[in-house]
Formats: structure tokens, C-alpha cells, sequence
């Protein structure tokens, strides 16, 4: 089992967020989790590289509790995509070695360039100022700087949100290569073709509980009301 | 210029203030209570602290003195805090932090010679270093905030990507420093062009020739950029770990308060 969240749930001064959530999340699927805006969706996906920690609950990785790990560790093996890249100052180059930066080492040209090829961007822009690309290539940037980290898992909040709907089409397509080559993929999206386009596996989540979930099937055929209520597009926000 | 300044001197010099209050009445500026209420308050507060600092000079006394120091050291750390509301132990870092600046400075100008540990001027040299000590610290404060506050993405990708709290919030704490320290900096630039500051001015209307002055002007001014670096860059590394969780996650209710982003938004 990749992820295996036990009676987790959170609350933020003094608002429940999640609610007594039970998930498994297989390693090697592509896990969307859904649900209308305000749902707790995001919320969730920060808990498994512990950048927010439950107030009740516990969660394993790899069959153990999360705690166990090396924060550090952690969020090397499970990279996280944010919804708006952030360049830092300097070149694609200095953007993508800067996880191995962090830790005191060098990424190699070459290693830049395949990184570069992986994420589908011509290895002409290595050079170039990182803040003046477009929305879709500092996403693919982002990406090559956290697949430097080797990650096994990745944790995507709403990575396409953001961008033009060209863009979305290329990042989107580049994620579901990394599926392809092993990764683990958590989605978060509001998208429901990306969705339904993408997923082994997920769950719905609606005002921070989850309504239904499993394997392809079972998350978008299953004869759950709630589901299906907001599936037709008539369950917009979370109370 | 006389030395001495007579008692009737003295009381006509409440001119001032009418004369400051009159004009508020006639622009209608509803202030004229606020201007003699703080006359009133800044009148006594100089003459105990004047009667107070008569009876520590004529004391003598090395404890005397460092507790007046120690004293004054709280009473700034408490003052320039407040800016940090919402960050823990806000007032604990901040006299720390006020506290090395005082005592790095202090101690050079001791190790040198320019001052002895006599009261008389330990502590009037003292009280221009927490005053500008404490400045710095109130800017440091800020700028930390409001840094954290706009750097909030960056912090938690650079976190997302295995960075430690010191690494991810590396590039708000370079803006906190170059905030704090840069009003410093600027004044060595223009010292003695546009501002004759105020310990030379007080200096030459004691009677002490202007080269004499300049000198003791100099130094105040050179120890005073030590001590606003030393103090700010103090506030920068004890301040950064509050808005930390110990599991290396943001304090979002750390980051929300009181900064100047979040205000703009309600």
C-alpha cells in the first residue's frame, strides 16, 4: 500500500476541514480525488507530505506512520506540485538543480538536459531567465525540479488550473508520462475530464468527508446519490 | 549661547507649545488637548528621568548602572515587540536580540576606550544605542512579516522540495536584514551634509569645539551601524523559527496575523 489514511481528519481554528477519512491510495495508481471547491481536497493532499499534520487520525506510507520518515526525507520521495509554480531567482538550469542544491550537491548538464526531455521542454531554454517563460513551461519546470529529487510519489494541487488550455494539454500529458514511468500520482483537480480521463483510482470528497471511492469504476459509475448528484454538476460548494 | 539656562528662560520656552496650539485652534485641527497633554507628559517624564540620572551619576555604582541598563534593555524590548504580535515569544527575542546589539556595542567602546563604565556615560550612550536598537528592531519585524506573508508559495515549495525552515525562508530573511539595516546606511551617506545630528549639535552648544565634536560623531555613528546589524540580524534568525511548525510546515495562523497582505484584503 502506498497511502492508508485511518480516521484522519483536521480542523483549523476551530473548523472541521476533514472529517474521519479512511483511505487507501495504491502505490503505482493515479489517484484523482474530486469534490466541489472547498471540499477539503487540497487540505488532504497536504497532510501526506506533512506540510499540515492531522488533528486526529494517523497516516501510513509504506505501512508505516508518517512520523517515521525524515520529514526530509519524505517530501523528496513524495514531491508535491503546487497549483502556481514559483521560480526563484536565476536560470531554468539553477530552478531545476535546486533540490540538490538544497542538500549541498551539484546536478550535472546532462542530468538538466534529461530532465528538460522528460518533462517535454527543448533543452535550448536551460539558460533562460525562469521568469519569463510561459505559465505552461514554469509548470514543466517545476515539475523537472522536483522529479530531480527522484520522487516515488507525487502530489499534484490542481497543477493545471492555472494555465492556458495549451498548456494544460502539454502538462497534463507530461504527468501522465510519469504515471506511465511508475510514479505515483495524487491529483487534485475540479476538472472532471481530466479526471475521469486520468484515473486508475480516487475518492469524492464533499464538505471534508469522503463520499465515495475506489477504482475507476466504482468512483464515477457507482450508484451513490451524493455522487451522482455531483457528477451532474448540481453539487457546487462544501457548506 | 548660555550653559546655564534660567528658570524664567525656562518657562517662557512653554511659548512653544502655545504658540503650536493656537495654530491647531485656528486650522480647526481639534488638537490642541493632545499638544499640551504630551507637553505635559514629555515635561515630567524628562525631569524625573533628569533627577533620576543626577542621583545614578552621583551614585557611582557598577551595579547601579547595569541595572539602570538592564532596565532600559526591557523597557525597549517590550516597546519595540508589539509590532511582532502573533509571533511567539515575540517580547523574549526581541530584548534578546536589542540586548546583543547593546551589549556588542557597548562592550567595543569600552574595549577601546572611547567611554569607562561610569554612568555618566555609559548610559546616555546606551540609551542612543536601544533607541536605534530598537528601530531596528521594530523594522525587522515588519519586513519579516510582510516577507513571510508575500513569500508564503515560495517558503512551502522550497519546504515541498526538502528544504529546511532556515533554507525555504533564506530570501525573506536577506529582505529583513537589507530593511532594517539600509535606513542606517543612508544616514552615514548624507551625515553631516544635510543633518548636523544630534549628539554634534549638542556637543557644539555645550561649548566643544566642532572638530572635537565630529569626532565623538563619528564613532556614535560607526557604532550605531553595528549595533542596528547585530540586533536585526538577531531578530531575523530567533524570529524565522516561529513561523515554523517542529514538523517543518508553515504556522499559517503565524503568517496571517497582523500581516500587512492580510489587512489588505479585509
Amino acid at each position: 500500500m502506498g497511502f492508508k489514511l485511518d480516521s484522519v481528519s483536521l480542523k483549523k481554528q476551530d473548523k472541521a476541514i476533514l472529517k474521519d477519512i479512511n483511505l487507501d491510495i495504491p502505490i503505482g495508481s493515479v489517484f484523482v480525488l474530486i469534490g466541489p471547491s472547498g471540499s477539503g481536497k487540497s487540505s488532504l493532499l497536504r497532510l501526506l507530505n506533512r506540510l499540515d499534520e492531522p488533528t486526529a487520525g494517523r497516516i501510513l506510507y509504506k505501512d508505516q506512520p508518517i512520523e517515521f520518515y525524515p520529514v526530509q526525507e519524505l517530501r523528496k520521495e513524495v514531491g508535491m506540485l503546487f497549483q502556481n509554480p514559483v521560480m526563484v531567482g536565476g536560470t531554468v538550469k539553477d530552478n531545476i538543480a535546486l533540490g540538490l542544491k538544497l542538500q549541498k550537491k551539484d546536478l550535472s548538464y546532462e542530468k538538466v538536459v534529461g530532465l528538460l526531455k522528460r518533462v517535454g521542454l527543448e533543452k535550448e531554454i536551460i539558460d533562460k531567465d525562469a521568469s519569463v517563460l510561459s505559465g505552461g513551461q514554469k509548470q514543466r519546470v517545476a515539475l523537472a525540479r522536483v522529479l530531480a529529487n527522484d520522487p516515488k510519489v507525487l502530489l499534484l494541487d490542481e497543477p493545471t488550473s492555472a494555465l492556458d488550455p495549451g498548456a494544460v494539454l502539454q502538462v497534463k500529458e507530461t504527468l501522465i508520462e510519469q504515471a506511465k514511468n511508475g510514479l505515483t500520482l495524487i491529483w487534485v483537480t475540479h476538472d472532471m475530464d481530466i479526471a475521469s480521463e486520468v484515473a486508475t483510482n480516487g475518492a469524492l470528497l464533499v464538505s471534508g468527508k469522503v463520499v465515495v471511492s475506489g477504482n475507476q469504476e466504482e468512483l464515477f459509475h457507482g450508484n451513490n446519490q451524493i455522487a451522482q448528484t455531483f457528477f451532474k454538476g448540481e453539487l457546487k460548494e462544501s457548506e | 549661547m548660555n550653559n546655564q539656562i534660567s528658570n524664567l528662560t525656562f518657562i517662557l520656552s512653554w511659548s512653544f507649545i502655545g504658540i503650536a496650539m493656537m495654530i491647531t485652534l485656528w486650522q480647526g485641527l481639534k488638537m490642541d488637548k493632545d499638544i499640551l497633554i504630551s507637553a505635559i507628559r514629555a515635561f515630567l517624564q524628562l525631569f524625573v528621568t533628569g533627577y533620576l540620572l543626577q542621583f545614578v551619576f552621583n551614585a557611582e555604582s557598577y551595579y547601579l548602572t547595569a541595572a539602570v541598563l538592564l532596565f532600559m534593555t526591557i523597557v525597549a524590548g517590550r516597546d519595540a515587540s508589539k509590532r511582532g504580535k502573533g509571533l511567539p515569544h515575540a517580547f523574549q527575542i526581541v530584548t534578546l536580540s536589542i540586548g546583543l546589539g547593546e551589549i556588542v556595542t557597548l562592550g567595543i567602546l569600552l574595549l577601546i576606550k572611547v567611554i569607562s563604565f561610569s554612568p555618566s556615560e555609559a548610559i546616555p550612550l546606551s540609551g542612543m544605542i536601544l533607541g536605534n536598537s530598537m528601530i531596528a528592531a521594530s523594522l525587522a519585524l515588519e519586513r519579516l512579516k510582510s516577507s513571510m506573508a508575500q513569500r508564503k508559495n515560495e517558503v512551502e515549495a522550497l519546504l515541498a522540495l526538502g528544504a529546511t525552515p532556515r533554507q525555504a525562508s533564506s530570501n525573506a530573511l536577506r529582505e529583513t536584514l537589507r530593511a532594517a539595516i539600509i535606513p542606517t546606511v543612508d544616514r552615514l551617506k548624507t551625515m553631516g551634509i544635510v543633518s548636523l545630528p544630534g549628539m554634534m549639535s549638542g556637543l557644539i552648544l555645550a561649548g566643544q569645539a566642532p572638530t572635537e565634536a565630529v569626532k565623538y560623531q563619528i564613532i556614535v555613528m560607526f557604532m550605531l551601524t553595528l549595533t542596528v546589524s547585530v540586533t536585526s540580524t538577531a531578530i531575523g534568525l530567533f524570529a524565522y523559527k516561529g513561523y515554523f511548525t517542529n514538523y517543518w510546515g508553515l504556522k499559517e495562523e503565524v503568517i496571517a496575523v497582523g500581516s500587512n497582505l492580510d489587512k489588505a484584503k479585509k
